[in-house]
């Protein structure tokens, strides 16, 4: 599976951008990530979180999952929009992004 | 049942219920404009001066939180809920003393912050109706950690309290070029906060933003430079500061609603120039252009060319056409590749905002 994320925006407004394929991470790792996306409920989202108006500062984060088999499935969203269920996995992906995770 | 709660409640139990009125109105597809905070009766009763409550988040997303410090309180001893506290309060003190404006929506607006935002918050926003603080990497060990508590700059705070001074008078539209003046002006008046807390003059001051965000293991001195854009930072975790500071740079890019955060070096450094040309404390000639500016002349659309034609035409109103005031505003407007008086001349002044029953009788039509 690969996992592409975006992060920007924020009062410090800087960009974290990383891709990841989990068939390159350790068997564990690959899992968490796996099972993170399922427990979010992912794959059923919207393409589209954002709150109605720009609340300023706030983050945007754009993630497209493509499994190994079916089709890729993309959600921007700002992050007060985030799902609770979702906040560990994009703490998780900002971190892989810094090389801190 | 909840506009009476937001009428009648105690402060959290309005914040709340304003929150919930915030998500209906969204599910409605309806903006709630700035005006109907007034029908909602948020504000106090004008001219009981500051109002100020902090709450804690816990760590959690859910907004307010727990109420833990009111006006009158004292210190907590948590760091984090009185720098909050602080913070607020050196920004209404600068509207407040220096431009006559008592809080936000100029009639004593609460000042609502929420601080232990999140787990690795490493973020500070504005959501409409209050100030939220994340505790940056708390999550990760000291020698990993890359940033502090977003309350331990003041100038972060006045920057997100002068995202609410915007919504209530230009409204800048927080996308490309309205969204990048919209982000200078938060940063121009949060460091406006923090250089008269310190008393400093124009020359004196670092003009950095953010100061103090970033722990030692960031090769960097702040988030943003007004004095010298794109060199604030340069770290291997974090990349390069990005920010231009002048037009033949600026990042026509699509993330950050247009790069709000990245082209605003260019109308910070503008500022940036006037204030040191003019000398003194920043906040009184040059900082009231910009105030008076923002209150009278920017709207939801403008571009840099239009701000600083405005900010020249302010500066003469102010001071006197030809005066020293009004070509320093010239002078920095250059510096960053834009001469005041050209391009496509004045624009067309956007409609007046609606009176009050006017909002109501919209409000009801459903």
């Amino acid at each position: 599976m690969r996992i592409d994320f975006e992060r920007t925006g924020g009062v410090t407004g800087m960009r974290v951008a990383t891709t990841v394929d989990t068939a390159k991470l350790p068997e564990a790792e690959a899992e968490t990530l796996h099972s993170m996306l399922t427990e979010a409920g992912f794959f059923e989202l919207p393409a589209f979180l954002k709150s109605p108006e720009p609340q300023m500062d706030q983050f945007e984060y754009r993630l497209t999952v493509t499994p190994d088999e079916g089709d890729p499935h993309t959600v921007q969203m700002s992050d007060a929009a985030a799902p609770a269920g979702m906040q560990p996995l994009l703490r998780k992906l900002t971190l892989m992004a810094r090389n801190q995770g | 049942m909840l506009q009476h709660i937001v009428e009648n409640g105690a402060d959290e139990q309005r914040a709340w219920a304003l929150g919930t009125l915030h998500e209906s109105e969204q599910f409605r597809g309806r903006r709630l404009a700035s005006q109907e905070f007034h029908v909602l009766g948020v504000q106090t009763a004008g001219g009981q001066g500051i109002q100020r409550t902090v709450y804690d988040a816990q760590f959690g997303t859910m907004l307010p939180g727990v109420v833990v410090r009111r006006e009158g309180d004292g210190p907590t001893g948590d760091a984090a809920v009185d720098e909050a506290f602080d913070g607020a309060g050196a920004t209404y003190q600068l509207y407040q003393e220096v431009y006559q404006r008592d809080s936000i929506d100029g009639q004593g607006l609460p000042l609502l912050s929420t601080v232990h935002y999140g787990q690795g918050y490493d973020n500070a926003f504005w959501n409409g109706s209050q100030m939220v603080y994340g505790d940056g990497d708390e999550d990760l060990t000291p020698d990993q950690r890359l940033f502090n508590r977003f309350t331990a700059a003041v100038d972060i705070i006045g920057h997100e309290l002068t995202h609410g001074v915007t919504q209530y008078t230009s409204r800048l539209i927080y996308r490309d070029q309205s969204g990048a003046l919209n982000e200078s002006i938060s940063d121009v008046f949060g460091l406006l906060v923090k250089q008269r807390l310190l008393n400093q003059t124009a020359a004196e001051a670092s003009w950095v933003v953010g100061e103090g965000l970033f722990t030692a293991n960031v090769n960097g001195v702040g988030i943003r430079s007004m004095k010298a854009p794109g060199t604030a930072y340069n770290d291997p975790v974090l990349g390069k500061d990005p920010q231009p500071g002048h037009m033949s740079d600026y990042k026509q890019v699509e993330y950050d609603n247009g790069g709000v955060h990245i082209n605003s070096g260019i109308p910070n450094h503008a500022f940036y120039v006037t204030a040191v040309t003019l000398g003194g404390n920043a906040w009184e000639k040059a900082g009231r252009i910009w105030y008076v500016t923002q209150r009278d002349r920017l709207s939801l659309r403008t571009t840099f060319q239009e701000a600083a034609n405005h900010t020249y035409s302010v500066a003469g109103e102010l001071y006197g056409s030809g005066s020293l005031e009004q070509q320093a505003v010239k002078t920095g407007w250059q510096a960053v590749g834009i001469t005041v008086g050209s391009g496509d001349g004045t624009p067309t002044p956007e409609p007046q905002p609606q009176g009050c029953w006017q909002m109501m009788l919209e409000m009801f039509k459903g």
